[in-house]
């Protein structure tokens, strides 16, 4: 399996031959590094950010035709901007799945679905302690591409999540399916929000959204509880379950919420 | 022995009055139903026992073997050995049936519940209850049907090992099939563990399999009538109103 490793300024890969990547100094007055991956083949790749400074990416991805591509993410930093701009090509498929246990994240996520039949499958969570915005886009601009687009947020202490979630198809682009689901559970009385936006200039898409901000359910918790479950413990069990996301390290998680929620 | 006290409950949902001046006392080894129509209280009564916050408690006391437990959380009360098998069990995404029975157990024994046992317990249990063992992979109760769910709450009772049973309803949403397995099973733990249990259900099927040492009528938010089994085949027989227009002339004189 492909891994790159963000420590801070330092970025180390043990990469194979299935990508190549780029990774340029940085030159403008934005202090900001960039990273070109070209996938060529099938394969995953790990992404870890591993150090507690102010990083500062951006990070463009291609995916070359009928290539399928997984990438992972977990990001541990005190605070991160980072701007992705994913390039599927035909019949290219992708996974993108992120676990972000960070303080104050900024993010940018462009993906440009170019190719005839490119699907995406996208999976960000997060735990909120302080101001967290995603910008995501799709646009898809080829016939018959997919996007499924998930984004999960617990907040706590000073965590306050917004969500901008937009599709975009133009016409005469159509058989497409878009599909967005963003979810917050609110453990603290900050604002979140969720703006899911739908651009769509042609008829025949498929499109839904869901956007839901509340705590866990009273039942769930009793439920719970019910069976000597104390609710600290509860609430570590439905965290769990709802930030449950594959990064190819699943005890990691598992620790980040115990660290929380014992 | 242990035993479970209601005395002089009076519980408010919303400003309406459920329970008026409710009074039980449950004793290991006995099985106590309650009867009545809908809409009485019955679910609220076994809700308040294991103490829903969403009820408040206008007066009365809980007791558990002398000790008031009205403050206690539902946890709490459950770690005392109260169970609850709920007439409609919510689903948990994302959390398994496995980590949810070991964390629970693991907090009743107070140590982590060895693996290898849990596993072998669980699917001795699961064969018992003629369960799918996959299903303790599963997310709780998730995409269960409603048979399924309540066969799940027997096998928790079952890992959870408790002295006071309570099930609401369990009846409901049962095949001919598995309201046997689910009756031989319960009567099968009572007579294990001598638990006491407290039935709430509609029908006298139930009580093919489960046989109670009291049958009580519920109406208005508090018992009317008690009696044994044979105040069930009169149940069937004429209906609650006539029942319960006896028992009024009863008060009457």
């Amino acid at each position: 399996m492909n891994k790159l490793i963000v420590n801070g300024d330092e970025i180390t890969s043990d990469i194979n031959k299935t990508i190549n990547v780029n990774i340029k100094e940085k030159t403008d007055i934005y202090d900001v590094t960039k990273i070109e991956i070209e996938v060529l083949k099938n394969t995953e790749l790990v992404i870890e950010y591993i150090n507690t400074g102010i990083t500062k990416l951006d990070i463009n991805i291609k995916v070359l035709k009928n290539v399928e591509f997984k990438l992972y993410e977990l990001k541990e930093e005190n605070e991160i901007k980072v701007q992705y701009k994913y390039y599927l090509e035909e019949f290219s498929n992708m996974l993108v799945n992120k676990f972000y246990d960070c303080n104050k994240i900024k993010e940018l996520v462009l993906i440009y679905l170019n190719g005839i039949n490119s699907e995406i499958n996208y999976n960000f969570n997060t735990i909120s302690k302080d101001k967290q915005k995603i910008d995501l886009m799709v646009y898809h601009n080829n016939k018959n591409t997919i996007s499924n687009i998930t984004n999960k947020a617990v907040n706590m202490l000073n965590g306050s999540t917004t969500f901008n979630i937009t599709g975009l198809v133009y016409n005469k682009i159509n058989d497409c399916i878009i599909n967005q689901n963003n979810r917050i559970i609110n453990l603290n009385d900050k604002k979140c929000t969720i703006n899911p936006i739908l651009l769509i200039d042609e008829n025949d898409v498929e499109a839904n959204h869901s956007a839901i901000i509340g705590k866990f359910s009273d039942k769930e918790l009793f439920y719970l509880m019910s069976r000597g479950i104390n609710k600290e413990k509860a609430l570590n069990l439905l965290i769990k379950g709802f930030l449950a996301i594959d990064i190819k390290s699943k005890n990691k998680i598992k620790k980040i919420i115990d660290k929380y929620w014992r | 022995m242990h035993i479970l006290k209601l005395e002089d409950l009076t519980v408010k949902i919303e400003n309406k009055i459920i329970l008026k001046d409710f009074n039980l006392t449950i004793k290991s080894g006995e099985t106590h139903a309650i009867m009545g129509p809908n809409g009485t209280g019955k679910s609220t009564l076994s809700k308040v026992i294991m103490g829903d916050n969403n009820y408040t408690l206008e007066k009365g006391k809980i007791y558990f073997d002398d000790k008031l437990i009205n403050d206690l959380t539902v946890d709490e009360r459950a770690r005392l050995g109260i169970f609850l098998g709920l007439q409609m069990p919510p689903s948990i995404d994302g959390v398994t049936n496995a980590d949810f029975l070991r964390t629970a157990r693991s907090i009743k024994e107070g140590k982590e519940f060895k693996l290898m046992q849990f596993i072998k317990e669980i699917n001795s249990t699961t064969e018992k209850l003629s369960m799918d063992k996959d299903m303790i992979h599963r997310p709780v109760n998730k995409g269960f049907s409603g048979g399924e769910r309540k066969k799940n709450e027997i096998l928790q009772m079952y890992m959870l090992k408790p002295n006071t049973v309570i099930l609401d309803e369990i009846d409901s949403g049962l095949d001919v099939d598995s309201l046997k397995i689910v009756g031989e099973k319960v009567e099968k733990y009572k007579k294990e563990s001598n638990c006491s249990i407290l039935l709430i259900t509609h029908y006298q099927r139930l009580l093919n399999y489960i046989k109670p040492d009291f049958v009580h009528i519920m109406l208005d938010g508090k018992i009317v009538k008690t009696g044994g089994l044979e105040l069930v085949t009169e149940l069937e027989k004429n209906g609650y109103k006539k029942i319960l227009e006896n028992n009024t002339d009863e008060v009457k004189e």
